[in-house]
């Protein structure tokens, strides 16, 4: 596939790593680190100690298990949250939608994945014994579930439903749909059958 | 959309060639290996935008050429104005690039695409259908119900799915212990979408059964009775009941299916059942009875389509005679001519066509990839 590369070429060596991340091809890792040649050093020693950083000081909240740098992240600390409200996402991106969204201000709890038993991905390998705790200890009242719309995603939200009712919670999802300032007309099939199903009264 | 010509270029092995359609019957016939069922091909190609020969289209490319264009010009009665679809086919290094294009505008949606020329297929491979796998005869409905309702493809992909997804939970039982919660998740997931495609498949049938009867009797005559049913482990007339009735049994046979590892019920396990007589069409129908039976399945096809949507699609009908003995031949064209729609087809001997020498009817000889409209049949 690719070709043997030389490791005493440092450009080449870039580039070959760079291959590795997500969305990076062979033609824009070149590029990518074409550009850092050419750029100034600062700011490539900056990229270097932040790259660095990532291991050394990044690590999962011990509470919500979103990743941060502290032992417990600024949310599960932050006094002004919601703590009646829990909402419940796959992917760490997920919760820095919610929070760019800026209109929920409850607490968060980052599963790191979504049930999908083809792929190995059963309850043991999310964060659902580290959920279960906190009900056991925190004030919640409600659960949000805000997985994605496919069958991965509402195979964990029904699971989720399931084991959690039993403990007294209330458990929601969040709702699927028509995109808000689109038009009707170009929503897809199975989006606008799924708004049908989970209309509600006006 | 009523068709009036078909262009190709370096489409199968034509190089270029029109073709222009009767208002109703079009006769392609030639001897073995000269284009005809290309031909249907491309009107297919059009109205689905995928072959019912070939998974991948590169074939369809003539040989040495790096594009094939299919072009269909026509009237739209609704607007009383005319209409033109084409797909160009371009070769690229690995694959080849579709390129679906209605009145000179590129749609980039396949399902935007579809249904702009409907179109109803037979195929001399469709008999093997009623003497193959369950499998093959499911795969028979669903088609039919995905040209009439998008939302069944995204049903059967789901439910496809959750039953890999159910089946591997059965197995990974031993490894990991609370897994009741686990499997009652994917059992509703497939109770919810088995009750809607069995429903569809149910009421499809219903809609289909009296004008398959009828004609069939219509082609082969009134002495044997076919019958049409879809075939279930559950027996749930009641529509809105089946969800229920579907999660009680998948619950109700799990400790079956965990030591099977596999899920033992559901409208993947559903049969379509054709019978002739009261007897399996596989083991009792002869040759041109299981094709009578087929060509009535498709003409019901058809007029209920015809029936939905007020426009009686396409119909294509490849080496559709042989087999059948010179009265059914002529009462299958008794039939054909009973709908008022569109029909192209093909045939080897051109004797076995019963239609006449009416306006309506073209027929164009194929040889060797060329075409050539004949004033009358031969
Ligand atoms: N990509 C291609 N390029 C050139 N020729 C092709 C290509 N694909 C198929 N052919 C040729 O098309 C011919 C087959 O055409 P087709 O299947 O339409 O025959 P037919 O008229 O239906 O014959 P039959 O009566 O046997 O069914 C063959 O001669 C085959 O070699
Ligand atoms: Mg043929
Ligand atoms: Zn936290």
């Amino acid at each position: 596939m690719s070709r043997p590369v030389d490791a005493k070429n440092p450009l080449q060596r870039l580039a070959t790593l760079l291959t590795r991340l997500p969305g990076i091809g062979e033609k824009s890792a070149l590029r990518l680190a074409l550009f850092l040649v050419r750029a100034d050093g600062e700011y490539v020693q900056a990229l270097g100690a932040a790259i660095s950083a990532i291991h050394g000081q990044l690590r999962l909240c011990s509470v919500c298990c979103d990743i941060c740098s502290d032992e417990v992240c600024e949310r599960c600390r932050d006094p002004r949250r919601d703590r009646r409200l829990l909402c419940v996402l796959a992917q760490p991106q997920d919760r820095m939608a919610i929070e760019r969204a800026g209109v929920y201000h409850g607490l968060y709890h980052v599963l790191h994945g979504v049930l999908d038993p083809l792929a190995g991905i059963g309850p043991g390998e999310l964060r659902i014994e580290e959920l279960l705790r906190r009900l056991r200890a925190d004030e919640v009242e409600e659960i949000i579930v805000a997985t994605s719309p496919n069958v991965e995603g509402d195979a964990t939200a029904l699971y989720l439903a399931k084991l959690l009712r039993p403990l007294g919670v209330r458990v929601t999802r969040i709702a699927s749909g028509v995109a808000v300032g689109g038009e009707l007309e170009y929503a897809d099939m199975s989006t606008l059958s799924r708004a049908l199903s989970d209309r509600r009264a006006l | 959309m009523r068709i009036e010509r078909l262009s190709v270029r370096d489409f199968r092995n034509f190089e270029a060639g029109e073709l222009q359609l009767g208002r109703r019957f079009t006769v392609l016939h030639g001897e073995n290996g000269a284009g005809k069922t290309n031909l249907l091909e491309a009107l297919y190609l059009v109205s689905t935008l995928r072959s019912f020969r070939v998974a991948e289209l590169g074939p369809l490319v003539r040989q040495g050429a790096a594009e094939a264009r299919v072009e269909l010009q026509g009237h739209d009665p609704r607007v009383d104005l005319s209409s033109n679809l084409a797909v160009h086919l371009l070769r690229g290094e690995r694959s080849v690039r579709r390129l679906a294009i209605a009145d000179g505008k590129v749609i980039r949606a396949a399902l935007d695409f579809y249904g702009r020329a409907r179109a109803i297929l037979f195929t001399p491979e469709d008999l093997g259908v009623l003497r193959g796998s369950p499998g093959g005869r499911r795969n028979f409905l669903d088609r039919v119900l995905f040209a009439r309702e998008r939302a069944h493809i995204a049903d059967i992909q789901s439910y496809e799915k959750l039953l890999r997804s159910r089946n591997q939970v059965l197995r990974d039982q031993g490894t990991n212990s609370p897994s009741e919660p686990l499997l009652e998740t994917y059992e509703a997931g497939l109770a919810a979408t088995g009750a809607r495609i069995w429903t569809r498949r149910e009421r499809l049938l219903d809609q289909l059964r009296a004008t398959f009867m009828a004609v069939f009797s219509q082609i082969h005559g009134a002495e044997r009775r076919a019958s049409l049913a879809y075939l279930t482990r559950l027996n749930v007339p009641d529509e809105a009941e089946r969800e229920g009735a579907l999660s009680d049994e998948l619950a109700r046979r799990r400790r079956d299916d965990l030591i099977r590892g596999i899920t033992t019920v559901g409208p993947h396990r559903d049969d379509l059942e054709i019978r002739l007589d009261g007897h399996d069409v596989g083991e009792f129908a002869s040759q041109g009875q299981t094709r009578a039976l087929i060509l009535a399945f498709k003409i019901a096809e058809l007029r209920a389509a015809r029936d939905l949507s007020g426009e009686p699609p396409l119909l294509l009908l490849d080496d559709v005679s042989s087999e059948l003995d010179p009265q059914r031949n002529a009462q299958l064209f008794q039939a054909l001519t009973e709908d008022a729609g569109q029909c192209v087809l093909t045939t080897t001997a051109p004797g076995y066509v019963h239609l006449g020498d009416a306006a309506d009817t073209a027929y164009v000889e194929v040889s060797g990839g060329t075409l050539r409209a004949l004033r009358s049949p031969l």
